[in-house]
């Protein structure tokens, strides 16, 4: 993966400065207006590359002792304060303190992650059913679990063994298919473990992370 | 956008002006090798080659090259060796080295040689940077954000006039007199960057919170080169910093602030001038290499020296520039739409009592 990132990462960065001389040089308008939507293509690309790149990073993580609950619950309150969100959020908090060694940023990416997914799959599934999602932490042997229901349209059975992989996506042109596969990788990091199940339309993912003792 | 006319586009094959000053560009991509020269065209004359071989004669040929820009990735021979040798040549060429690697991994030649400006090669870099350190480097004229933003007003405030919302495209300046007013600044700062473009508040007051202490705690020192608002606790080895500290006029300093379309600008300049590019690299050194025996990083465990490194971390761009004696601004550039994955090293230093090297 560092290796293909690096090496797509050479031609984007040469299109990329070109461009940039380009425009210096260019002075016509119309030539202007392709400069920009050239510029568009390229910058989705070499975003999605440097995403790649970050998550290849090695020594980046900083681990913490983490509180599962109240790390779940600030991430939810900011998804909930995004206006005219399609989805409603409940949290079902334990009553034990689940404290875990964590990178806050990272583990963020993967709650945002798959609420974004719940989101997502809230608008291509429109029913008039209004979509929840249902959080519930909790306490399982050694480990924090936290599980995330939701009611947008649920997956295939057909599909669900792929779901992990990079660039599988359900959602279309648009998505590139990496939220699981990031959310996992980070997951897995961690030596938690995250599963999925499906009996359309619900859709339950699964995480467990090992609690410090 | 600078205005090239039509004759100078055509004439790009030909030696650049006669005024302009001249830099030597060491790149064996040939887009990228293109796209940096004929970018910079219009302002310096910039003579191309794609070995260290040929560089080093073109080097030797021609006296009047201030500056160097090469990949670190060359065949036969690699940028930071020759940078080394152009420096035996010419001792006082300005070098920028330019990557698509990730920069840390080579902490240890980058400090051994006391490098300053690495530039990461991505997706979203900008060729205005280079040329920004092209001109910074050659000019000696490196202190204000302006540089980095063109477009940008200024506007001094007081606690008073604080403004209830960051208007685009202007630059704050606020002067900090006391730790109570230090951390009103900052938290106001953090919450309201928060709301405004969405930049996690714990991040923003990180940074600060590092880049103040600098200018409050470690520059100001007294003459017998005591801190003057931190004591050494010897037993622990630790700084504690004083309480309630009012600082003297001599030691206020400034926190800039604003925010440019995606970029969040944060900026502390201080009138001392006491940070150095050896201490900046020496502690980027301790915490990006690894401890052989534990497998964790080597200053882990330093007493101070992290903020630096932390900083560095968050940021997409993290500018030193510092007038020994004079000046310290700790720049600091913050993307709120894309993350960088591999990040620059970028310390300007003027020392007037010190050959530059």
């Amino acid at each position: 993966m560092r290796v293909i990132a690096h090496d797509l990462g050479g031609p984007l960065t040469g299109m990329n400065l070109t461009l940039q001389a380009i425009r210096r040089l260019a002075k016509s308008s119309s030539l202007h207006r392709l400069i920009d939507s050239v510029e568009r293509d390229l910058t989705s690309a070499t975003d999605l590359l440097e995403e790649l790149k970050s998550l290849n990073r090695r020594e980046t993580y900083r681990l913490q002792q983490l509180d599962v609950v109240a790390e779940l619950n600030t991430v939810l309150s900011q998804m909930r304060a995004i206006p005219d969100l399609p989805i409603s959020i409940d949290v079902a908090e334990s009553k034990d303190r689940l404290t875990i060694a964590g990178d806050t940023s990272r583990l963020r990416r993967v709650w945002q992650n798959i609420v974004y997914n719940v989101m997502d799959a809230s608008e291509a599934h429109k029913t008039t059913e209004p979509t929840r999602l249902a959080v519930i932490v909790k306490k399982s042997g050694r480990n924090a679990r936290i599980q995330f229901s939701d009611n947008a349209g649920g997956i295939p059975t057909n599909r669900l063994p792929r779901i992990f992989e990079p660039f599988y996506t359900s959602k279309g042109g648009k998505n590139r298919g990496l939220g699981l596969f990031i959310a996992r990788k980070i997951v897995t990091e961690h030596n938690g473990s995250i599963r999925i199940a499906s009996k359309p339309p619900y859709t339950r993912i699964t995480i467990d992370l090992p609690l410090i003792s | 956008m600078t205005k090239v006319a039509h004759t100078q586009f055509l004439d790009l094959e030909v030696d650049g002006k006669k005024s302009a000053r001249k830099l030597l560009l060491v790149e064996d991509v040939e887009s990228i090798q293109l796209a940096i020269r004929d970018f910079l065209f219009s302002r310096f004359d910039v003579q191309i080659t794609s070995t260290a071989e040929q560089a080093l004669m073109i080097l030797a040929m021609s006296p009047d090259i201030e500056l160097l820009i090469t990949d670190i990735k060359l065949p036969e021979m690699n940028g930071f060796e020759l940078g080394r040798l152009a420096r035996r040549i010419r001792p006082n060429i300005h070098i920028i080295f330019i990557t698509s690697y990730d920069v840390n991994e080579f902490i240890d030649v980058i400090r051994e040689h006391g490098f300053t400006q690495v530039i990461t090669k991505h997706g979203r870099m900008s060729l205005r940077e280079i040329e920004v350190t092209v001109e910074k480097m050659l000019s000696g004229d490196i202190f204000g954000v302006k540089k980095y933003f063109p477009n940008l007003r200024e506007l001094e405030i007081s606690a008073e006039t604080f403004p209830r919302t960051f208007a685009n495209g202007t630059l704050y300046t606020i002067k900090i007199s006391s730790l109570k007013q230090r951390s009103e600044v900052t938290d106001r700062i953090a919450i309201q960057l928060k709301t405004q473009k969405k930049a996690p508040e714990a991040t923003i007051k990180l940074v600060l919170d590092e880049i103040t202490s600098n200018a409050m705690f470690r520059a100001p020192v007294t003459d017998n080169g005591e801190y003057k608002y931190q004591t050494r606790n010897v037993q622990h080895d630790i700084l504690q910093t004083h309480q309630d500290i009012v600082l003297d006029e001599e030691d206020c300093y400034q926190l800039q602030f604003g925010v440019f379309d995606e970029w969040i600008v944060l900026n502390c300049v201080d009138p001392h001038g006491r940070l150095t590019k050896k201490e900046i690299l020496f502690r980027l050194h301790r915490h990006l290499t690894m401890d052989t025996k534990t497998g964790l990083p080597s200053g882990l465990h330093d007493s101070h020296g992290r903020g630096i490194f932390l900083l560095r971390e968050q940021l997409s761009s993290l500018v030193f520039n510092i007038e020994r004696g004079r000046q310290t601004e700790v720049m600091c550039l913050y993307n709120t739409i894309a993350a960088q994955a591999y990040k620059n090293i970028s310390i300007y230093e003027i020392d007037h009592e010190q050959a530059p090297h």
